[in-house]
């Protein structure tokens, strides 16, 4: 388009003058302009930067359509004098093809007067909304837009372009009424409406609904949009888009006004006419965030409106600027900071969530568990962080589809390629160095994403004073590979593969690796515009070697694997839009190999052991229903029926009537062959949860879950350590029961600024995994005779309050909780504490974590934590005693004392580079330092006979603050 | 607003990381709480000689004196009904003094004590499970991690190698005792008690001979391992730390054999003791021995009466050459005005006094030393008469 086109269009604009291109350039200036004029503007235009964006676009708008609206112009007659300003409106739209569009709650209730009968409906709008600051606006195809206050930029400030091209006459241009409406529709993309017409009349004869279905994307890189939210504005219903972006919507045939949003997009309004069953695949724009890059999800809605409770989403660019040990992103160590989720010790590997052991955890890379995600002995964790989208974790209402983990999910979303362009990004920290890269096979269609990263130096281990731990070495790397692949556009293939390593050499001569891989592929499938269905193949292995020569002559070598073969099935139906189902299976096929102890050379002495190899298949078979009893009131239910075997080859020893599993009581042995099942179990599962909206800021909800765990760590240690390996339940050992009653009170309130949640739960485990005083699970054949089972009582409230946008934001949770375990019997062999209930380790009844990010400008920003627990439980001395002239300590009962509080501030600055739009590579700097003030907190204190005199030692972590510079860099601008 | 690219790229280039000790001395708040429990520690072996059984009550963790458990009456019987009264020599202190009994291999022996409040604590029979003869023992001068410094430590590591023992597995319990030569710093060479008596050679308490327990706890059982035998299982380690490798030390090991449940004990103890500090301590907890109260099972009793098949052997090492000692043989000395400064601590008489500077043509100065542990080898805890089984 050249500048004399533009003229002949309409030559009262300036802005016509200007090339598109330059239009761009001008664009990023004038935000910073807007930025300054907006500030008082905020209310109304929620973001500069998108008013900026949405004025660009209106630019290009104004040059394509120049008809007049006609709408203004429709003659009110007297007889609508005195109505109420909702009888007004329904009654014109009934009446006249008009639509109008408001916001309910931001009209005052009053009464149209009609002064005489010749007035226009713009008069009349004119007359009664004006005193009362609202303004009118109408368009072409009979829309009226009627807001509160909303000054309409009717033109830029007369000198703006001066400065740029002096060539170009300013015309400043009167203000008129064409302007006013056409400005105003552009500065309100939103409410622009375009026609669609889904299906074809033909094939809708003789149907009374049909469905629409398809896929929401992102419009720069052709991914999908999950949980994206379609809303048909006149019937007050809608659906969401599942993990593929799809959707399907049944719906009465005829007009509808759907308008598709979601947290990170531009919210986009379309008039559909449904004619048939038909196919609308939707393409959002990203909303630009100029203040707020950092976006601290739960989707806004989400807190209030769905039945999801005790759930928690982070998303990877949300957390990036939070810092941590040594820069290293690492977004499962920022679930540490959400209420709920406690760790026995800084850097210690396990998360205990609500209470519960860490095993009760399960982490999926997408549909890959991962059985260890500890990194360098659990200071980080093996997940990629270039990789990584974003996760959710499901504190109390797991949905049925998973099984098996009795305390949460950790659901983490690998990035899924770009499918317009080829993108790389990388980051360089104090001791990793990562590399993403991703692109497109087949533009809009497939793409690829690879990222891995690796240590280049364990200087770390040098900074942690324990000298066998200065005095060892330690290598780690993943790798993550995630392929999408469309096939048709009703079916697309997924395929991802994972991969995760570590090796560590101790000072004392104990060397071990250990390695995550797996793989998946699933083939997600649109049945007839309406339903999914999911069909996936998940293979994952941990592996895991030692080899010990502390003692040369019983130096030995041990292994140990895990495999884990998946197969799972979903359907998503949607009978109609008041519920959706979800029917599916999973099956496990667990191959453990327990290992072989074996002597490391021929000096040892160590007897070769073969500690066996186990079996077993766990089956899920599960049906989930949401059911919208009301726009207000819907509940959601689950079942799933579980149903585990244990399988030969195995050798079962039996003890005798009534005695404890110990090896003096043996008192037989029996042989089973292959896949012989030795003990079967089966139980059902539920999960049930309610929620009630009061107000649109105000909802309730309730939920109850009961689930069963077959797969438990072999941990006798506080903390987990890297060498705790897996177990099937069997015959001794029975599978754990979990039961988890829950309620929460959410509300956003300040216009939404402001999200709260309180929630309360009870929690009971039976059959609680735990070990016999002193047992030893390295070489132990017979591990029921260091089993013992037990009860574990939790319960607490978690309060939450978020700011989740803005330049200011961040979180602020506290949480009241108790966590204790009861292991009892029938002989003082059979009991721990002596019978006596004793608080789990993790048990820290206050926790308060803080996080808060200021953003000074889009390329400066800071961030910090304050964090604050109780300290945990311990078990201390309370005498002495000699035996054999060696002095020995006599401790308490378990867990009787407490550790000094944990208390701990992190302070990180970022900072991007230049904002310019044309650019080769972005980098970003990031500075930060974990444990500002160097508090020495204790990670365990400890007692030692020295000289017949006892000490006593706090063994801190990280007892100074460590400070690191990180930088990040990715091709492209800061934008994309 | 103006935007002008890499003005704000501030390249750091300095990472600094302040590092403090990770690990410090800590006392936490263990409230009053402490609880007297009888505590009972008992031997018999296979060697002729008399067995010691001693009762104490559990002391306070810090300032506690040890309270003995005086007045019991405590036997013991072996599966053959025979039973034997032990007499409290020292307070809380239980002896056989019949030489006549003697522990038996394959023989099982119960403690019992009933004490003056009329409780009646029992053991349950223990078996004497068969000795097992050290083959063995070995020092070798080894270097180790320092864990408080930036050296490394030297010292002597022993080792112990074993016969092959009778049974499958076994189980072990070493039970050590050092001994040490050391001189004190300076040689005493007046008595001072208000007038100068000289010393002459030999000086006295120059050379003493200490004797103690080692106080670590070593275990092994052959469990996991092909053959009834141990070859090469590093003990004790001794280092240049102290005076210990000054002159000449020497280590009495006895090579206990136990039964698995006195093994479990043992282990265990061990285990707790070393296994704290580490990232993945496990749970401390009471370990309890093999006495109980016959009317209260529930009573905590701890400690073990052990009944083992016991073989020992003595080593002795030379001060290693070559190798730095760390430990400080400094002492302030007086010498302005001496007389004194003599005269002001009568209440002291007799001092011992040293000559510093001695030979080069002069006769060396007199000096008082300000702590009598630089002239008086008996003041570090030593005896300085050689102890019978010493080997010059």
């Amino acid at each position: 388009m050249d500048k004399s086109q533009y003229q002949k269009i309409n030559d009262r604009n300036a802005f016509e003058y200007l090339e598109i291109g330059f239009l761009k350039i001008i664009c990023d200036l004038f935000f910073v302009i807007w930025n300054l004029i907006m500030v008082n503007h905020r209310k109304y235009i929620r973001t500069p930067n998108r008013a900026i964006l949405i004025l660009v676009f209106g630019l290009l708008f104004i040059n394509s359509s120049q008809l007049f609206a006609q709408a203004e112009n429709i003659p009110i007659g007297r007889d609508f004098d005195q109505l109420s300003w909702n009888d007004f409106v329904n009654r014109l739209e009934k009446e006249k093809s008009i639509r109008f569009f408001f916001e309910a709650d931001s009209i005052p209730e009053f009464t149209v007067h009609i002064a005489s009968d010749s007035s226009t409906l713009e008069e009349v709008l004119q007359q009664n909304l004006g005193p009362l600051n609202i303004s009118a606006a109408f368009d072409k195809n009979g829309n009226v837009f009627i807001t509160i206050n909303k000054p309409l930029q009717t033109s830029f400030p007369p000198n703006f372009f001066d400065a740029m091209d002096k060539d170009i006459p300013t015309i400043v241009a009167p203000e008129s009424k064409a302007d006013t409406i056409q400005k105003f529709l552009a500065t309100h993309k939103e409410y622009v409406t375009r026609t669609i017409v889904v299906g074809t009349k033909k094939k809708g004869v003789g149907k009374k609904t049909a469905t629409v279905s398809g896929f929401v994307k992102r419009s720069e890189d052709g991914l999908p949009v999950i949980g994206a939210t379609l809303f048909v504005e006149e019937l007050k219903t809608g659906t969401s888009t599942n993990v593929s972006g799809y959707f399907s919507l049944t719906l009465k045939k005829g007009k509808h006004t759907l308008i598709v949003s979601s947290v990170d997009s531009e919210e986009e309004k379309y008039e559909m006419e449904l004619l048939s069953d038909g196919r609308l695949d939707v393409s959002l724009d990203k909303k630009i965030y100029s203040l707020k890059e950092v976006v601290i999800t739960s989707e806004q809605e989400d807190n209030i409106r769905s039945t999801q409770m005790g759930y928690e989403k982070l998303s990877a660019k949300s957390v990036k600027e939070i810092p941590t040990v040594m820069g290293e992103r690492d977004i499962i160590k920022v679930a540490l900071l959400l209420p709920g989720v406690q760790s026995v010790g800084e850097g210690a590997a396990g998360y205990n969530v609500r209470g519960s052991p860490a095993d009760q955890n399960v982490f999926y890379m997408n549909n890959i568990p991962v059985y260890n995600v500890s990194h360098l002995m659990g200071f980080f964790t093996a997940f990629t962080p270039e990789a990584i989208d974003e996760f959710t974790l499901y504190k109390s209402n797991i949905p049925a589809k998973y099984g098996g983990r009795l305390s949460s999910i950790f659901d983490i979303k690998a990035k899924e390629g770009n499918k317009k362009k080829f993108s790389m990004r990388g980051g360089i920290s104090p001791i990793t160095g990562s590399l993403m890269v991703e692109g497109p096979f087949a533009e809009d269609k497939s793409s690829y994403m690879i990222a891995v990263r690796s240590t280049y130096s364990d200087w770390i281990l040098k900074l942690i004073d324990n000298y066998e731990i200065q005095n060892s070495k330690a290598y780690f790397a993943d790798a993550v590979a995630n392929f999408s692949i469309a096939l048709n556009p009703n079916n697309q293939l997924k395929i991802l593969t994972y991969f995760s390593y570590d090796d560590i050499s101790l000072v004392s001569n104990t060397r071990f690796d250990y390695q995550n891989q797996g793989a998946s592929v699933g083939w997600e499938h649109i049945i007839n515009n309406k339903h999914n269905l999911d069909l996936t193949f998940v293979y994952a292995k941990y592996a895991f070697n030692e080899e010990n020569e502390e003692l040369k002559l019983a130096a030995y070598k041990q292994n140990y694997s895990l495999n884990h073969n998946e197969v799972r099935a979903n359907f998503t139906l949607r009978p109609n839009n008041k519920h959706q189902i979800s029917v599916g299976f999973n099956s496990i096929l667990y191959l453990l190999d327990r290992g072989n102890h074996l002597p490391l050379n021929d000096e040892s002495l160590t007897k070769a052991v073969y500690l066996g190899s186990e079996q077993g298949i766990e089956t899920g078979i599960y049906i989930d229903e949401e059911w919208t009893i009301s726009p207000l009131f819907s509940v959601s239910g689950g079942f799933r029926y579980n149903i585990y075997a244990y399988l030969g080859p195995q050798t079962v020893y039996e003890y005798g009537e009534g005695l404890p599993m110990e090896p003096e009581n043996i008192v037989d042995t029996v042989s089973y062959g292959n896949n012989e099942i030795i003990q079967s179990y089966s139980g059902p599962d539920f999960r049930l949860a309610a929620k009630y909206i009061f107000t649109p800021n105000l909802s309730i909800k309730a939920s109850f879950n009961q689930m069963h765990q077959y797969i438990f760590m072999l941990s006798n240690t506080i903390a987990l350590s890297p060498t705790d390996k897996w177990k099937l339940v069997d015959s001794h050992i029975k599978p754990m029961k979990g039961q988890q009653y829950a309620f929460g009170i959410f509300s956003n309130f300040a216009k939404g600024r402001l999200e709260f949640s309180a929630e309360a739960y009870y929690k009971r485990v039976e059959n609680l995994v735990e070990y016999k005083d002193g047992a030893d699970l390295l070489v132990n054949e017979v591990i029921e005779t260091d089993v013992l089972q037990g009860d574990l009582d939790a319960y607490g409230i978690e309060f939450m309050l978020r700011k989740p946008f803005g330049r200011f934001n961040g979180w602020i949770n506290y949480t009241y909780s108790s966590s204790n375990v009861l292991v009892t019997g029938s002989t003082p062999s059979e009991m721990i504490n002596f019978g006596n209930a004793y608080p789990a380790n993790y048990d820290k009844p206050h926790a308060l974590n803080l996080v808060m990010n200021y953003k000074f400008s889009r390329r400066l920003s800071v961030s910090s934590n304050v964090v604050y627990a109780t300290g945990r439980p311990v078990t201390y001395p309370t005498a002495i005693y000699y035996q054999d002239g060696v002095q020995i300590i006599h401790y308490s009962a378990r867990n009787e004392f407490r550790l000094p509080d944990y208390f701990r501030i992190d302070f990180s600055v970022n900072l991007e580079g230049n904002l310019k739009k044309k650019k080769a590579f972005h980098g970003s700097w990031n500075f930060s330092v974990y444990n500002l003030t160097g508090r020495k907190n204790a990670y365990s204190v400890y007692f030692k006979s020295e000289n017949g005199k006892i000490n006593g030692y706090k063994l801190s972590i990280f007892g100074s603050p460590i400070i690191s510079l990180t930088y990040n860099f990715k091709l492209g601008n800061y934008e994309n | 607003m103006k935007w002008k690219p890499h003005i704000y790229l501030i390249f750091i280039t300095i990472l600094s990381v302040l590092l403090n000790s990770c690990v410090e001395k800590y006392w936490p708040d263990l409230g009053d709480k402490y609880d007297q429990i009888l505590v009972v520690d008992g031997l018999i072996t296979n060697q002729p000689e008399s067995y010691m059984v001693s009762l104490s009550y559990s002391t306070p963790l810090r300032g506690g004196k040890k309270t003995n458990v005086q007045g019991c009456e405590v036997l013991i019987t072996d599966d053959t009904e025979n039973t034997v009264l032990l007499s409290e020599i020292n307070p809380g202190q239980y002896v056989t003094t019949n030489p006549a009994f003697q522990g038996v291999v394959g023989r099982k022996y119960k403690l019992t004590i009933h004490t003056p409040e009329d409780k009646t604590y029992e053991s349950g029979f223990q078996e004497l499970k068969p000795p097992v003869g050290l083959d063995t023992v070995y020092a070798k001068l080894e270097s180790k991690p320092n864990p408080d410094d930036d050296y490394d430590l030297t010292g002597y590591q022993f080792y112990v190698s074993s016969d092959a023992a009778i049974d499958d597995t076994n189980y072990y319990f070493w039970s050590m005792e050092q001994t040490y030569e050391y001189n004190s710093n300076y040689r005493i060479r007046y008595i001072f008690d208000g007038k100068m008596n000289p010393v002459t050679f030999p000086t006295p308490f120059y050379t003493c001979w200490k004797t103690s327990t080692v106080s670590e706890i070593f275990t092994y059982s052959t469990t996991n391992l092909t053959e009834s035998v141990i070859h090469d299982l590093p003990l004790h380690y001794v280092t240049t730390e102290t005076k210990e490798l000054s002159v000449k030390y020497s280590l009495l090991i006895k090579q206990l054999s136990l039964t698995k449940e006195a093994y479990n004990y043992w282990y265990n103890l061990q285990k707790q003791v070393a296994g704290q500090g580490s990232l993945y301590d496990k749970q401390p907890y009471q370990i309890q021995g093999n006495m109980s109260n016959i009317v209260n099972p529930e009573e905590t009793v701890l400690g073990y009466f052990l009944v083992a098949g016991s073989d020992e052997k003595r080593i002795f090492v030379d001060k290693p050459t070559d190798v730095q000692f760390h430990y400080s043989t400094n002492c302030g000395m007086v010498t302005d005005d001496l007389m004194r400064m003599l005269y002001s601590i009568r209440h002291k008489w007799p001092v011992f006094l040293t000559i510093l500077f001695e030979g080069e043509g002069s006769g060396g100065v007199t000096a008082l030393p300000s702590d009598p542990v630089c002239v008086d080898c008996r003041e570090a805890g030593g005896d300085d008469e050689k102890p019978d089984f010493w080997e010059d």
